[in-house]
């Protein structure tokens, strides 16, 4: 390496960052060293922001990742991305299917592999019947992907126990936006955050799990200086760093928080009553009964004292937060994600933020708006949208309504009466079905439930018992689920295929494919179809090109309220992410739902400039929601609350950051302990504890730090060797069947 | 060597001082700022493990930074 090469390095730099610095859209042009062949355009593999990526690819291999500067992230990446590359090569990219013989998983063939699985999956359905077998997907495959999947269990095996991991992440916020409005998916767009001046960011550490909304957010607040943030958080997050207000409770107390935050609304007169009067209605329980003056009536025994006893928070700050989210004239944006739907109440406290904006008016306007963030790339996209969920068909419909199952068994070509009417089971119920033996053979598509699940360690029993099936199709070997597996099939990873992902605010995204699969890995749709034809449904899967699918997918959108049908694979392949309801190949897309004059559902001749139509009133729902507690608080024999959460250098199960070295720092889950709780129990940093739940105990070293509230211990979830969800309880939300990770009752013994 | 372009972003007002703490770092220069919030650094250390390391502990040191983002990761 010649001194002018270093040189040249250190220019090409300071020239990138220096361009985010002067302006924000010029190109970073990194990377350019070392020479990419070509750059490829594709969508980040991490979480659900879905930040445009470029791949640099140099004889095949992609060598390097830079920011889309034409995309919503404007050439920004957060540090994980930037390091994608050395995940592609990992030493630990699974390259040949392995099976097990003789309690080890041995080198194999694709024709061995795939005959042993259709073989046993054929057998158990002829011997038990189709609900004996059982999917379970991911918020990241591709879309198309999902579909195939769904296709083949549902009008194939003809079963519905197709659930997915959105069932740990997004559930409670689905049932939330369902309950509110009858339909998923958030209204709002990211161009929302650069119209707010309130940011109510509750149940988020979006600082470390969405570093470039983040960002965005971080640089709102910087060109106005009136622009306020709100953190709600029992711990004292990254994200409290731009807060001007930090409310900190006790865990599961947020459900009284909200309802006191409405209450002030309501006596300082900061409601909307014209917008009350023409777009909302009220309801407890599953019934749109109420009237407003019973909401009002409800909120009330909710005063802030009452509040602030229940959740320890100051009676001040939730005055003061009620009066910045309401404030007249001023545009208020709620952000939140797993604080909130990983609750056995998610879907409730998901309701109790609607409320405040339908209460407030502060809804449908740029920077008013209630923003749920997603935490995979393609969990909207895929599995939402897609109906990759054992109550879900494609596109709003639901197995338990027979019109919406006559209308894809046409579509699909099969006869009437072929998808079972019953909803099938969703994740944990799934997996307690596999303990029971109920389910017995099981297909797990690019995710990793055996570090993953909660109360992880009944699962794994279920999973590598000797008369469960289980087949893994994955990119990584070893992993949690992989090590458990009688059939792991090798799956392409990311740039290696094509297809579309769809992101928080419903842009979907085309991925291109840019090298090949390395070894001998394939596709998950090509795994997929060969399955189809192997168990002897090739009519389900005729297409050729990925194309087709794509089309497929469009026609069974036509008409509905996800309308794609303006999305053609050229028109994506052309854009830099396109955002639905989009119902003709003219049609820009739509930044707002529900609002006149942007969404093209709301007819131009529709009276008022809202219209809730996934409702038949066409009003959304305020719902009166009581304060009820997590399915298991500290008592005398586990007097500490256990939460989980993400760091920003790692994701999910560490399956993509493990493996790269440059990421490994931080790799370790620590146990985040205030400082008195370690006083008293005479730990300091560095120290191991054990932590034990009533389901599992695992140790940890210590880390003390004052971001932790009192009685509050925190680990991050992406660490295998260090399983917090050996401690996370399994207990559900009724309504999304979300388990309750963020809160769980353990107790602490110095090591 | 590695060698990275990184965009830091900080408190309003912070930038010029949180930009004194970083010429101290050994492997950092400061290329430039806006004066007010967002630094540009070029980063040189001796492996991307070493800088991947050396950014997390600024980010979680430094109260002043909101934010590091990489632009640029080239390689010796």
């Amino acid at each position: 390496m010649s001194v002018s090469r270093r040189r040249f390095l250190e220019l090409s730099a300071a020239a990138s960052a220096l361009a985010m610095v002067q302006t924000s859209g010029l190109p970073a042009f990194a990377a350019e060293v070392g020479g990419p062949d070509k750059w490829v355009q594709s969508v980040c593999r991490y979480c659900g922001t879905g930040c445009g990526v470029m791949v640099g690819v140099k004889k095949g291999k992609v060598v390097a990742v830079k920011g889309d500067t034409e995309n919503h992230n404007q050439g920004l990446l957060c540090m994980k991305s930037a390091y994608f590359p050395e995940v592609m090569n990992a030493p630990d990219r699974l390259l040949y299917p392995l099976i097990r013989t003789n309690g080890k998983l041995q080198r194999a063939t694709w024709d061995d592999a795939m005959a042993l699985v259709a073989g046993r999956f054929k057998e158990t359905v002829e011997k038990h019947g189709p609900d004996a077998v059982a999917f379970y997907g991911s918020g990241q495959a591709l879309t198309e992907e999902t579909y195939v999947a769904n296709k083949l269990f549902k009008a194939g095996i003809r079963t519905n126990n197709m659930d997915g991991n959105p069932r740990l992440c997004m559930a409670s916020a689905v049932a939330g936006y369902v309950s509110t409005y009858g339909k998923d998916e958030p209204m709002g767009c990211y161009e929302d955050i650069d119209a707010a001046d309130v940011f109510f960011i509750i149940g988020s550490n979006t600082a470390e799990a969405h570093p470039i909304l983040f960002q965005r957010i971080s640089r709102r607040k910087r060109q106005k200086s009136s622009v306020k943030v709100i953190v709600l958080d029992p711990r004292r997050t990254e994200t409290c760093r731009i807060a001007d207000l930090h409310l900190s409770f006790a865990p599961g107390t947020d459900l009284a928080i909200l309802n006191a935050m409405a209450n002030v609304i309501i006596k300082e007169g900061l409601i909307d009553q014209e917008f009350i009067k023409d777009n909302v209605a009220f309801g407890e329980g599953t019934d749109v009964n109420k009237s407003f003056e019973d909401y009002k009536a409800f909120v009330a025994a909710y005063t802030p004292e009452k509040a602030a006893e229940i959740s320890g928070c100051p009676a001040d700050d939730i005055v003061r937060a009620a009066r910045m989210f309401a404030e007249a004239h001023r545009a208020t944006m709620s952000m939140w994600t797993m604080g909130l739907n990983q609750r056995t109440r998610g879907v409730w406290v998901n309701n109790l933020v609607h409320n405040l904006h339908l209460i407030t008016g502060k809804i449908g306007k740029p920077g008013s708006t209630p923003f749920s963030l997603t935490g995979q790339p393609n969990a909207c996209g895929g599995v939402r949208d897609g109906g990759g969920l054992s109550h879900l068909l494609p596109y709003g419909r639901v197995i338990a309504n027979e019109k919406h199952r006559e209308e894809i068994e046409k579509a699909w070509g099969v006869p009437k009466g072929t998808i079972q009417a019953k909803p099938g089971l969703a994740t944990v119920d799934m997996f307690r079905a596999l303990e029971d033996r109920k389910i017995k053979a099981m297909y797990v598509m690019c995710t990793n439930p055996g570090q993953s699940l909660p109360s992880v360690d009944r699962f794994r029993k279920a999973m590598s018992a000797d008369d469960t099936f289980l087949v893994v199709s994955e990119a990584f070997h070893p992993t949690r689920t992989t090590e458990l597996a009688d059939v792991v099939l090798p799956s392409a990873l990311w740039a290696e295929k094509e297809g579309v992902y769809g992101c928080t605010e419903r842009r979907y995204q085309l991925l291109n494919k840019a090298v090949e699969p390395q070894g001998e890995a394939r596709p998950d749709f090509q795994i997929l179809c060969d399955l189809a034809r192997r168990l002897g449904h090739a009519d389900l899967v005729k297409w050729t090109r990925m194309e087709e699918v794509w089309q497929e997918l469009q026609a069974l959108s036509k008409g509905t309220a996800y309308d794609f049908t303006g999305m053609t694979r050229s028109r994506l392949r052309a854009s830099h992410g396109l955002l639905w309801p989009m119902p003709s190949e003219t049609h820009p897309g739509t930044k707002r739902r529900y609002v006149k004059g942007e969404d093209p559902l709301v007819a131009a001749d529709w009276p008022k400039p809202i219209r809730f139509y996934g409702r038949p009133d066409n009003k959304a729902v305020v719902w009166l929601r009581p304060q009820q507690p997590p399915a298991e608080v500290p008592d005398t024999e586990y007097p500490f609350y256990f939460t989980t959460g993400r760091v920003l250098q790692h994701w999910h199960t560490g399956t993509m950051t493990r493996n790269c070295k440059s990421l490994q720092a931080s790799y370790e889950a620590v146990a985040e302990l205030n400082p008195d709780d370690a006083k008293s129990l005479k730990l300091k940093t560095g120290d191991q504890v054990r932590i034990s739940s009533r389901r599992g105990q695992q140790q940890f070293q210590v880390k003390v730090t004052d971001a932790s509230r009192r009685g509050l211990v925190f680990a991050h979830m992406h660490d295998q060797d260090h399983m917090c969800n050996r401690l996370t309880i399994d207990a559900v939300d009724p309504v999304s069947k979300e388990p309750e990770y963020k809160i769980c009752a353990v107790k602490l013994e110095r090591v | 060597m590695v060698i990275s372009g990184v965009v830091v972003e900080t408190i309003m007002g912070r930038a010029s001082a949180v930009a004194a703490r970083l010429a101290l770092v050994n492997g950092i220069r400061v290329a430039g700022s806006d004066g007010d919030h967002t630094l540009a650094l070029v980063w040189r250390a001796r492996c991307a493990e070493a800088l991947q390391r050396a950014s997390e502990q600024l980010l979680h040191s430094d109260a002043d930074i909101v934010g590091i983002y990489p632009t640029f990761v080239g390689r010796e």
